[in-house]
């Protein structure tokens, strides 16, 4: 074979070579970006673990793995991007990607109402780092959600003073802070056995306990009347009509408004958190 | 011009490692449950004619994935297509096969059995004794199963199981709709007792007697034009009309989960031999 030809072969196979190694890294990264950023999250992911698979550097591997937990939490598949964070082998990463991966983690806990796991991830998160900025709200919306409201209230403050910008701002916001995690203002917790024991001595007021006095009231008159039409029909000696369509339809409304009372309590307890939450991320987005 | 050639030389491999590599990448989807995804890759690329072994890795790729995504008809689809030089494509079409008889399509299920009948000869004879069994055809699933050596490991405790099902099957008397209407009639409930439901059986009779009673009772004592007499009889009539309309709805719901309960044992057996001999 002729030497020249034996020279470009050599050097187009190892310029190939290269290339191809190049383009599975860098490449391929911000191939992987251009879909995230193009909101093609599914494809993303497909692109991210490409080149995870490719790669043989801990740290490529790491931000692919990174990336796509990122595309999944962007189409809600949260455990799922629990699953490829795990997956990282995090103490020979370096710390800002470290901190990155500890966050991610964190915040897909929350998002799955796991506040004890998603503390814990923070609590890992070096408070040096310049990260800790994006860190600390979230550290206050788990811990509102564990019900730890002192120890938010404080990390609340703090960050407050850190961050605030002009000191009438931080006074302003700091009274807000202070009326906002004032004991009357606190979300209650509402446990679903106290209000199917409050239903079951007397009707309707496990909804009141639940704060939803409409339907407690509807669900006492309901029960009142039941009885009162099942005594006045065995009264009068219609034993089988007070007995079927008076006790017998009030079992049902009764047993059914425990449960009920018990379910109220569950969502309202939910939603109380979710509105104060809710509260809490205006004032840190006004800190910000 | 020669330069030109070279370079298109060169280009050649690269084309190849780049497919290779997405082979392997497409694979490793599919070993790591990623099946959604492998399928959307494969999707996207082109199922080349010429190459037949590139061709049917994709397409058997394609199909698993699909049959674990419980996709079975498109998965048997791809399944089918796998080519009788592949080293999977007994695996491919047993598996194809199961997919069409857990989706009815008996007919199809059979043609592709036919396809794989050298390979695995029990197995074969195993898959086509439990279409026959799903089919009711006894005497087929008689002939099948005998011929299966029913003492190899892979298929010997499922092939009792089928025998088992195919007595029950063939003893089963299924229960008579209008039985039951005048069982209900007599005695309301009676014909949900013997369609198998005790509980609502109790239910149904402590109801209509309930409201019969209540009926009787202001019947008694405030006279038939009493507007709580004609209130409690509108019931106690849509309660008792209820009942025998039941009864009869019991009964076919009965024969319908015996059939699905059979349908689903069956099926499983036939997949457990799969799994074993194949995995």
């Amino acid at each position: 074979m002729n030497i020249v030809i034996k020279y470009y072969l050599t050097c187009i196979f190892l310029c190939g070579i290269s290339l191809t190694d190049a383009l599975s890294q860098e490449g391929e990264l911000s191939k992987a970006n251009r879909l995230f950023d193009s909101q093609q999250y599914f494809e993303a992911a497909i692109e991210y673990e490409r080149i995870a698979f490719n790669s043989s550097d801990a740290e490529m591997i790491a931000r692919a793995k990174y990336g796509k937990a990122l595309s999944h939490r962007y189409q809600n598949k949260f455990s799922k991007a629990l699953h490829e964070l795990n997956g990282v082998f995090l103490p020979t990463l370096n710390n800002p990607l470290r901190s990155k991966i500890l966050y991610e983690k964190a915040l897909n806990h929350y998002l799955l109402d796991q506040e004890q796991e998603a503390l814990w991830e923070l609590n890992k998160i070096k408070n040096s780092h310049p990260h800790t900025r994006k860190v600390i709200p979230l550290k206050i919306l788990s811990l509102n959600k564990a019900r730890k409201f002192d120890k938010a209230y404080k990390t609340l403050i703090t960050f407050l003073q850190e961050e605030a910008d002009n000191d009438q701002k931080m006074m302003s916001l700091a009274t807000d802070i202070q009326a906002l995690y004032s004991k009357d203002n606190l979300p209650k917790a509402y446990k679903e056995q106290v209000a199917r024991d409050w239903s079951r001595f007397i009707p309707g007021a496990g909804q009141i306990y639940s704060k939803h006095p409409g339907e407690g009231m509807i669900s006492l008159l309901l029960n009142g009347a039941l009885i009162i039409f099942g005594i006045h029909q065995i009264w009068n000696a219609y034993y089988f009509t007070g007995y079927m369509a008076g006790f017998g339809v009030m079992y049902k409304t009764y047993t059914g408004g425990m449960t009920n009372a018990a379910n109220l309590a569950k969502t309202q307890t939910h939603n109380e958190m979710v509105t104060f939450n809710q509260q809490v991320i205006s004032i840190i987005q006004e800190i910000n | 011009m020669n330069r030109m050639l070279l370079f298109t030389i060169m280009l050649v491999p690269m084309w190849g490692f780049s497919q290779e590599t997405d082979l392997r990448f497409i694979d490793h989807l599919v070993k790591t449950d990623a099946f959604e995804e492998a399928v959307f890759l494969i999707d996207k690329s082109v199922i080349p004619e010429n190459d037949t072994a590139r061709r049917d890795s994709l397409l058997f790729l394609k199909g698993w994935s699909l049959y674990r995504l419980k996709q079975l008809r498109p998965s048997a689809k791809a399944l089918q297509k796998v080519s009788e030089s592949a080293p999977f494509y007994p695996k491919s079409h047993y598996f194809a096969a199961y997919n069409l008889t857990y989706t009815s399509h008996y007919k199809e299920a059979k043609t592709v059995l036919s396809n794989v009948k050298k390979y695995h000869k029990d197995l074969y004879h195993f898959q086509k004794a439990g279409l026959s069994l799903l089919q009711k055809d006894y005497e087929d699933f008689n002939t099948h199963l005998q011929k299966a050596d029913t003492s190899f490991y892979a298929i010997s405790k499922e092939a009792a199981s089928l025998y088992s099902y195919a007595k029950t099957l063939r003893e089963h008397r299924p229960k008579s709709p209008a039985l039951a209407a005048v069982m209900s009639a007599v005695l309301p409930g009676s014909g949900k007792w013997y369609a198998g439901k005790k509980g609502q059986a109790i239910t149904t009779f402590m109801t209509v007697a309930g409201f019969g009673l209540v009926t009787f009772e202001n019947y008694n004592k405030r006279g038939i034009k009493d507007f709580r007499t004609m209130l409690f009889g509108a019931l106690f009539a849509a309660f008792y009309s209820g009942n025998i309309i039941g009864s009869v709805s019991a009964t076919k719901i009965a024969e319908q989960e015996f059939e699905h309960e059979y349908r689903n044992k069956i099926l499983f057996d036939l997949h457990i031999p799969l799994r074993n001999i194949f995995n």
